[in-house]
């Protein structure tokens, strides 16, 4: 089936599926609510569907390489797994300049070709406080710093 | 002109000329950073202007906007890479210019041009603004619905394309914004609970992670792909002549100019045409000039190999849609391209909602705006001239790999300033995810972000419309009663049902030329 390897199908099928389940969401709310939404969210199931019929009269292959979904987990999979991390240890309260650090050397680390550390620590340290002390120092955003750095600076 | 001299009294405050200053400078240098443009300078910059005052604010994002094109020319003309999207066709014939020894004549040529567009697009935002505010504050809940949805149309009927994919992306938006309170009956929707969610999706923290976000991942992307490739930094010619357009150069480029700062003007007017296609459309015009009156005469190269004419069309074109592109944005509220959207985000975080009653509300800030247009267009030409060298080299000495983090955290920082809040960081990743796949699937973001802008607004509209009119729908379509909506409803059908005629006549063509052939 050439269909299958086309993108659009799988698109069209995960917005049918997105906008029937909103629908059926929409028509649980009361009268007066629900029917801007739900018009809207069956519009879109609509449209999912009429997408995987184009990809199927179209059929043309379009599946993304090997080497493409490398270079995403590479890149930009990597990129937002670690601002993942990031904001999970923002939220368990580790402070904020640590994990920057450490998310900005991963990063950087991951991206250049050399392996000068020590320039490549200094750079983070760098766009870790500069940030902060735009952030914090500057517009006085109170960042989720740890007690010890806020008493610190305060 | 009492109003003029309170938008000039308001900006000549030493303060908020120095914030107008920084957004230049800021945007000349984020537009020339290969991969960068407004749209991801806004996301860092709205932000940061949490702490601002709303004159400084403001001032600050109308520099940036104004000087972001003209940035991206630098790295387009030193080594073929446009900045911006809008300086795409600049990189043709300014590239081969630079190659030819004349560096400065071709950065010359792009400021100047880019300043004339700029300067002629304020203007217009000055003429045009005021008086279709005016005129909107007649609009009721009939004709503010019907203007929604014009907005929606002209995006749509411009986007080229799938249309399937471009209603979907409106759809989703419409969608997205239905998200919390229910304006008719105050019930919460689509939460899931969260009560984050009640008051719908935070605004700023969303259009952070559309445009910024997104933009990172496409970076990070494009680094991959480069090692991979293992790529060799180009090298960048040297400027070793003079910046300054002489009296000949500037009297053959005037007809250019002109003509393409009109095209990107009326371009820029109409909500979804965007820059690209004034672009495009100046380059192609001018083209034809150039070959009737230039070409093939002794010292003229061809057309794409280093004509004057050939930088300065695009670079008028696109300085010419950023003003006029607040014009529907301050006179409607409709924004006229996805910069003016996320100037929405600007505005709301000062507490201030765009359209005509901005000029009711705050008059000194609104024509603090149309003013600024005009005196950062002018500011920029000298300013350009003077940091073009120092700019070219720094850019070429900024590392990506340092960039990447960089802006990622900048963005995230600012989501979380919006409210303080863990979440505001968790919507900007989600969005920015969302961005880069629906952007790999082919999906344009334009009608998505006016959707998200306009939604409630609609939504709002359409509900009071029908509840006044008893839910009889022809009240949209009402010759007598409001004919204004009966206009803008059949706008919005011409620009809905224009590409799927040129789509129907374009296959009558190819049938016709067949049969000819057999």
């Amino acid at each position: 089936m050439r269909v299958l390897k086309t993108i659009d199908f799988w698109s069209g099928l995960a917005f049918a599926a997105i906008g029937f389940s909103a629908c059926a969401t929409a028509l649980g709310f009361d009268s007066r609510s629900s029917t801007y939404p739900a018009t809207l969210a069956a519009a879109l199931g609509f449209l999912g569907l009429a997408l995987v019929v184009k990809a199927w009269r179209s059929a043309a292959a379009q599946t993304p390489s090997a080497e493409g979904c490398r270079v995403i987990l590479e890149g930009p999979a990597l990129e937002i797994g670690v601002w993942v991390l990031w904001a999970l240890a923002l939220w368990a309260g580790l402070g904020y300049v640590g994990p920057t650090f450490a998310a900005c050397l991963a990063l950087i680390l991951r991206h250049v070709e050399d392996r000068r550390l020590r320039l490549h620590v200094a750079q983070a340290a760098g766009v870790a406080l500069g940030v902060f002390a735009i952030f914090y120092l500057i517009f006085n955003v109170p960042l989720p710093e740890l007690d010890v750095v806020r008493d610190l600076l305060d | 002109m009492t109003e003029i001299a309170l938008g000039f009294a308001t900006l000549l405050d030493p303060a908020v000329l120095g914030f107008l200053m920084i957004g230049i400078l800021a945007g000349l240098i984020v537009g020339s950073i290969p991969g960068l443009n407004d749209n991801i300078a806004f996301a860092i910059f709205i932000p940061l202007s949490f702490s601002l005052s709303s004159t400084y604010a403001l001032a600050l994002m109308v520099g940036l906007y104004c000087s972001c094109a003209v940035g991206g020319s630098i790295p387009a003309i030193m080594v073929k890479v446009p900045g911006t999207a809008s300086s795409v066709l600049t990189a043709i014939d300014g590239h081969a210019m630079a190659r030819s020894g004349k560096a400065g004549q071709a950065l010359g040529i792009a400021i100047t041009s880019s300043v004339f567009g700029g300067v002629s697009s304020a203007l217009v935002l000055l003429l045009f603004a005021p008086p279709m505010a005016a005129f909107a504050l007649r609009f009721g809940y009939v004709e503010n619905f019907s203007l929604g949805l014009l907005g929606m149309a002209s995006v749509l009927g411009l986007l080229g394309g799938s249309m399937i994919k471009g209603l979907i992306s409106a759809v989703l938006g419409l969608l997205v914004a239905t998200v919390g309170f229910s304006q008719q009956t105050g019930l919460p929707r689509f939460t899931l609970g969260i009560d984050s969610l009640y008051e719908g999706v935070p605004f700023v923290p969303l259009l952070v992670g559309l445009f910024g976000v997104t933009a990172v991942l496409d970076l990070a992307e494009e680094l991959i792909r480069d090692r991979r490739k293992g790529a060799t930094p180009r090298q960048m010619p040297r400027i070793t002549d003079s910046l300054m357009l002489d009296w000949r150069m500037t009297k053959r480029l005037l007809p250019t100019w002109l003509q393409c700062s009109a095209i990107g003007n009326v371009i820029g007017i109409i909500p979804g045409a965007g820059m690209l296609m004034a672009i495009y459309m100046g380059y192609e015009r001018i083209s034809h000039r150039y070959k009737r009156l230039f070409a093939g005469k002794p010292g003229e190269p061809e057309w794409g190999e280093g004509a004057p004419e050939g930088i300065a069309a695009p670079e008028a074109a696109n300085n010419a849609v950023v003003a006029s592109s607040m014009v529907p944005l301050l006179s409607l509220g409709i924004p006229g391209n996805s910069v003016s959207a996320l100037f929405i985000g600007a505005l709301m975080i000062q507490g201030m909602v765009p359209g005509p009653l901005l000029f009711i509300d705050h008059p000194d800030i609104a024509w603090m705006i149309i003013v600024a247009f005009l005196v950062a267009n002018v500011l920029m030409w000298p300013v350009s001239y003077a940091l073009v060298r120092t700019i070219s080299g720094l850019v070429f000495r900024m590392p990506k790999a340092v960039l990447v983090p960089t802006i990622s955290l900048l963005c995230l920082t600012g989501a979380y300033s919006d409210e303080n809040s863990m979440f505001s960081i968790g919507v900007a990743l989600a969005a920015g995810v969302v961005g880069y796949v629906t952007r790999r699937l082919g999906i344009p973001h334009a009608p998505l972000i006016l959707a998200l802008v306009l939604g409630r607004t609609i939504e709002d509209n359409l509900g009071n419309a029908l509840a006044i009119s008893g839910g009889d729908w022809t009240i949209f379509v009402d010759p007598v009663g409001h004919p204004i909506s009966l206009a803008l409803i059949l706008g919005a059908a011409a620009f809905m049902l224009a590409p799927l005629a040129a789509e129907t006549r374009n296959r009558y063509r190819r049938r016709a030329t067949l049969k000819m052939e057999a």
